[in-house]
């Protein structure tokens, strides 16, 4: 008798059945509630979750100098990428990418095998490598064109340049200040991709095209700044100085025409180069301006009326302030000196005399109406701001040493703003490099617009220091850089550094600021070299690269030279004891030996680049009118007729490092005798001789000059 | 004679029930399973699939033929038969996906745990006929549980969480058919419950030793806060709950399931399956597939409560409670109102020995049934 479920069974059962119906209703709901409430939501995440935008670079903007040569292009590259799940034999893709890319192997594998979907194996590499990768046809490895920044110049203009990183974004320089201008904006190409990182064939692909960045017209000259890198390059080379810069601006509008510093760097390969020499000393340090302030201290005393030019200062070597003495460079005293003759002989002692009749008080007003207190305002990254101690701190004993320019520091930027103030007619200008930006196609142009900026000094101020600085080039320390007719105004800076909080006696800047022509100046010169070796003074360091610039500024931009009543005397005097001009002769063509033979003839110099051969190019050219001895420059091609000599070149005049490498390139030996700058060479310049025939060099101190700091 | 007492005595409900479910299934497993082709055939699951339901629809009838009662007297053997199974694959079971649950004769892999539930089912109901209706103290339910709870131990430490609630679900459905009082059953299992609870929080809080693994924890406190972990462990239930979501009311259509077909959803053809239902074939599919399986909770309730004895009332119990826990925890745990546990959803996932197990199931159903009171006797 088996037990028969009874009536307690069916209502067991019906609540067995009754509990899942129910539980089935729960689910029922919950399913409405996903697919219809929540439905458009999660059918959002559902493509969301799948696509992903790929960016594609936008092209950054060239860098033209002013006059639309290019200083930093972009040019398209590939970059080589992998989607590691596709790849289908890692170690041995892994192998012949390390081969081809010049990488490492472990570090290539690890890339291959990572958990992504899309991994950069190596970015913007040369088109030799690229097409190499390429033939290999390895699965799995993609390429992308990218965007490379290129400065076809080197390393000219670096500090001004800056660079941009890999990712085409700027890190220095106008590459990192105009970084949102240059860089545009990117394009992106939305990929669906499954889970696993597939691309999806077929699939849903939206492009959005990138938008090019602007165009950036600076406005340096690279004419101005090649002369700049040269008399940099040969500051290197003969002072040896641990950093130096040429900044050359034109002071009526503060437009930069040319900004290099030593050490510097190749910006195309940035990182080989320690990150000290991507340093803009120009606009990022302070230095000791030494005697180069001066001009302000007495622009400041003229415009605050404290002194005026008939105005004598007494100088017996010394001046008592305070408790303390103040020497002047000059152990006896210059004597009885007027203004001009103050600034002329830079006269300390007549310095600390105005400094004190202008008072605490009106040398900060000075300070803060020159700039000096502030940033200007240029359009380069890293600006510095000078020091000034606190105006309460400050006793007569340190205005009297600030006077001269001694114990303040400025940046070399700050220092040739205030000069430009002074020889503008007042108006303190922003120095800039940026001129103008334009569309990507180059058509659309917007200039930047620069304030001219204040009037912070008188015209009369203006127009009186610098004849001052003029004297100081025509007959004061600044002989240096005096050449007839350039009308050039300006001020040598030797001053010790502070090493250590300690006065080095071994430790210099040696600086020269100045501008010409002196009466409407166009082109305004700081040459600062941060402890030379040997020869220290800035007369000697910085004054020469001051002239040779000068010089061919005024050539390159045809400034024209005017002559004063006692220059032209001079020169009238000097032309009537030798033929007034010469016609050069046509030797493109010749053999070198015949050329200069020729050129001798002509009563003409020489110097040859290019070793040997046939002459190729005359500079000046054919029938031109020149004075007598005019350099003449030969460009050679190799391979002439004369081929088994080489023409010994002109070394006079040149430091014994440079002598050594001119003549190195020719192919010749030196062989020295004395020291000081080459004075006489035998066999003379333009001579053919053969290959490493030994030129005797006679050096010779350069003629002492008594020149004050 | 037999063709006539074939028409009127076999359940032909649950038989278009099942059928229809098992083509759904196929269906199904062909569009989850496209994207994952094995030796450049993308069919290569469907196959395998359709050759388990042939054999499955075979074994279905087989058993359904067998008489019921002769397996009453065979429960010891099957019982003790099983616990050797179990105790093997424990023992030399090969490891996948962090469980040891697989058992292979030649190519050919097995999973003791599912043909356990048949097995457990039929040893557990010869038992409790022997007191239905007489477990009225709650001493009365100890043997049972160790009946019950022997196996689950073994299945336990494979590990195989999900299997060993089936079982607890299916002792609970038989101990309330079979009499026992719902007060005890209530006491019983909920003191279970506080007890896992507290024993996990403990575990949390001071690194008591819990015989889970770290997915299994992980996949608790998943359920209790879904966005902790959106792309580790909370990873599975929001792509399913974005496929689920994403079907709206007719779904993307079939093979056209973005989340599916692009492995975004994980399990895709296993656990997950109802989420590629919910994707391609919307709320209207899921609807259907519902229904399909109330219809067979449906009859399997009628089945037991119509048996000719307790033992295959008890078996028609134990059939529908493992089904309707089955699905109830599958669907829950796609539609995130359930933890995970790794529990297939009957006669759609892929897997063999599940889908032989159901149908040795059914057919166990469609026996009693065919052998049920007749009113004319």
């Amino acid at each position: 008798m088996a037990t028969q479920p009874g009536i307690g069974l069916r209502r067991r059962v019906f609540f067995l059945l009754a509990f899942c119906v129910v539980f089935s209703l729960v689910l029922v709901g919950r399913l409405a509630h996903l697919q219809f409430v929540r439905g458009a939501e999660l059918r959002e995440k559902a493509f969301n979750v799948r696509v992903r935008p790929v960016p594609i670079e936008a092209r950054r903007g060239v860098i033209y100098d002013r006059m639309g040569r290019e200083l930093a292009v972009s040019v398209n590259v590939d970059s080589i990428f992998a989607v590691p799940s596709e790849v289908d034999d890692p170690p041995a893709t892994a192998q012949r990418l390390a081969e081809a890319l010049d990488l490492d192997y472990e570090w290539v594998l690890g890339r291959l095998i990572m958990n992504e979907s899309f991994v950069w194996i190596s970015r913007k590499v040369s088109d030799e490598v690229s097409q190499v990768v390429k033939m290999m046809g390895l699965s799995g490895i993609g390429f992308t064109q990218e965007s490379r920044r290129v400065y076809p110049k080197g390393s000219l203009a670096a500090h001004v340049l800056g660079f941009a990183g890999i990712d085409s974004q700027g890190l220095g320089g106008v590459e990192y200040s105009y970084d949102r201008q240059l860089r545009g904006t990117p394009g992106s190409i939305v990929i669906e991709y499954d889970a696993i990182g597939h691309q999806i064939p077929q699939a849903m692909h939206r492009y959005f095209p990138p938008t090019d960045g602007q165009v950036l017209v600076l406005t340096i000259d690279e004419v101005i700044q090649s002369m700049v890198e040269r008399e940099l390059d040969q500051i290197m080379l003969t002072n040896q100085p641990k950093h130096a810069t040429i900044l050359v601006m034109d002071p009526d509008n503060g437009e930069i025409l040319a900004l290099g510093c030593r050490p510097s760097f190749d910006p195309n390969h940035f990182a080989d180069y320690p990150e000290a020499s991507w340093r803009n000393f120009a606009v990022s340090d302070t230095y000791h301006p030494g005697s180069t302030f001066k001009p302000v201290t007495a622009a400041a005393a003229v415009e605050a009326g404290v002194v005026s030019w008939d105005d004598h200062f007494a100088c017996g070597g010394s001046i008592g302030v305070e408790d303390r003495r103040v020497n002047c460079h000059r152990r006896g005293g210059h004597g009885s000196l007027d203004l001009t003759g103050v600034i002329e002989y830079s006269c300390n002692v007549g310095f600390v005399q105005i400094g004190l009749r202008l008072g605490i008080p009106g040398f900060y007003e000075y300070w803060h109406a020159l700039g000096l207190d502030s940033a200007t305002g240029i359009d380069l990254p890293g600006e510095a701001v000078s020091l000034l101690m606190p105006e309460k701190d400050c006793r007569p004993i340190d205005l009297a040493v600030m006077s001269f320019g001694q114990t303040l520091t400025v940046t070399p930027l700050e220092l040739a703003r205030a000069m430009a103030a002074i020889c503008n007619g007042g108006y303190l200008v922003t120095p800039h490099v940026g001129k103008e930006l334009r569309s990507p196609d180059g058509k659309v142009a917007a200039p930047l617009e620069w304030p001219r900026g204040q009037q912070v000094l008188s015209t009369e101020t203006s127009r009186e220091v610098s004849r001052a600085m003029e004297a100081v080039v025509r007959i004061g320390t600044g002989k240096a850089a005096y050449m007839p007719g350039y009308r050039l105004a300006g001020k040598t800076g030797t001053s010790q550094k502070t090493v250590g909080g300690v006065v080095s006696s071994s430790a210099f800047v040696s600086s020269f600021c100045g501008f010409g022509p002196a009466e409407d100046p166009e082109v305004l010169i700081l040459v600062v070299v941060d402890e030379p070796q040997g020869a220290y003074y800035g007369s000697q360091v910085a004054a020469p690269p001051f002239g040779r610039l000068m010089r061919d500024i005024y050539r390159y931009l045809e400034i024209p030279l005017v002559y004063s009543a006692e220059e032209e005397e001079e020169r009238v005097e000097r032309e009537s004891r030798a033929p007034s001009e010469v016609t050069v002769p046509g030797v493109i063509g010749r053999p070198l030996g015949e050329a200069l033979a020729l050129l001798q003839e002509a009563g003409l110099r020489a110097e040859v680049s290019g070793g040997d051969g046939d002459v190729a190019a005359q500079t000046p050219g054919p029938n031109a009118s020149v004075p007598p001895g005019t350099l003449v420059l030969l460009e050679v091609v190799p391979g002439g007729p004369s081929r088994d000599l080489v023409v010994v070149p002109d070394v006079t005049g040149r430091s014994m490092a440079e002598a050594a490498l001119l003549l190195e390139k020719a192919g010749l030996l030196l062989t020295v005798e004395g020291s000081g700058m080459a004075a006489a060479q035998n066999p003379t310049a333009g001579t053919a001789v053969a290959p490493g025939t030994a030129v005797r060099v006679v050096f010779e101190p350069p003629a002492s000059e008594g020149a004050p700091p | 004679m037999l063709y006539r007492r074939l028409l009127k005595d076999v359940d032909f409900t649950l038989v278009i029930a099942v059928v229809l479910l098992l083509g759904f299934g196929l269906v199904i497993q062909a569009s989850a399973t496209a994207n994952m082709p094995v030796g450049g055939d993308p069919w290569h699951y469907t196959k395998r699939h359709a050759a388990y339901v042939a054999v499955g629809l075979v074994a279905m009838v087989a058993t359904m033929v067998v008489d019921y009662r002769s397996l009453a007297r065979w429960s010891k053997v099957i019982y003790v038969s099983n616990l050797l199974m179990l105790g093997a694959v424990a023992v030399m079971g090969r490891a996948a996906m962090g469980a040891q649950r697989w058992f292979y004769i030649g190519s050919l892999s097995i999973q003791p745990s599912e043909f356990a539930k048949v097995a457990i089912i039929i040893s557990l109901a010869a038992h409790l006929s022997r007191r239905f209706d007489r477990l009225h103290r709650f001493t009365d339910l100890a043997l049972p549980f160790i009946h019950v709870g022997v196996p689950v131990t073994l299945i336990m430490t494979q590990p195989d969480l999900g299997t060993s609630l089936v079982f607890s679900a299916v002792l609970l459905g038989m101990l309330f058919i079979a009499g026992a009082r719902w007060t005890h059953l209530a006491a019983v299992y909920g003191s279970a419950l506080a007890a896992a609870v507290t024993w996990v929080i403990l575990h949390l809080e001071y690194g008591i030793w819990i015989p889970l693994k770290t997915y299994q924890l992980n996949r608790l406190i998943v359920f209790a806060n879904p966005n902790i972990d959106p792309l580790g462990a909370g990873y599975h239930i929001k792509q399913a709950l974005v496929a689920i979501g994403s079907g709206h009311f007719l779904g993307k259509g079939l093979f056209t399931g973005t989340q599916s077909r692009l492995k975004f959803l994980p399990m895709q053809h296993t656990d997950f399956v109802f989420a590629v239902v919910g994707e391609e074939l919307g709320f209207v599919g899921a609807l259907v597939l519902l229904t399909l399986f109330l219809v067979i909770i449906w009859r399997g309730v009628r089945i037991a409560a119509e048996a000719k004895d307790p033992f295959g009332t008890l078996v028609a119990t134990g059939v529908v409670s493992m089904f309707a826990f089955h699905v109830l925890v599958n669907v829950g745990m796609t539609v995130s109102i359930m933890p995970i546990t790794g529990i297939p959803l009957p006669f759609i996932s892929n897997g063999g020995s599940a889908l032989l197990t159901n149908c040795i199931a059914v057919g166990l159903l469609l026996g009693i049934h065919y052998r049920r009171r007749k009113i004319t006797f």
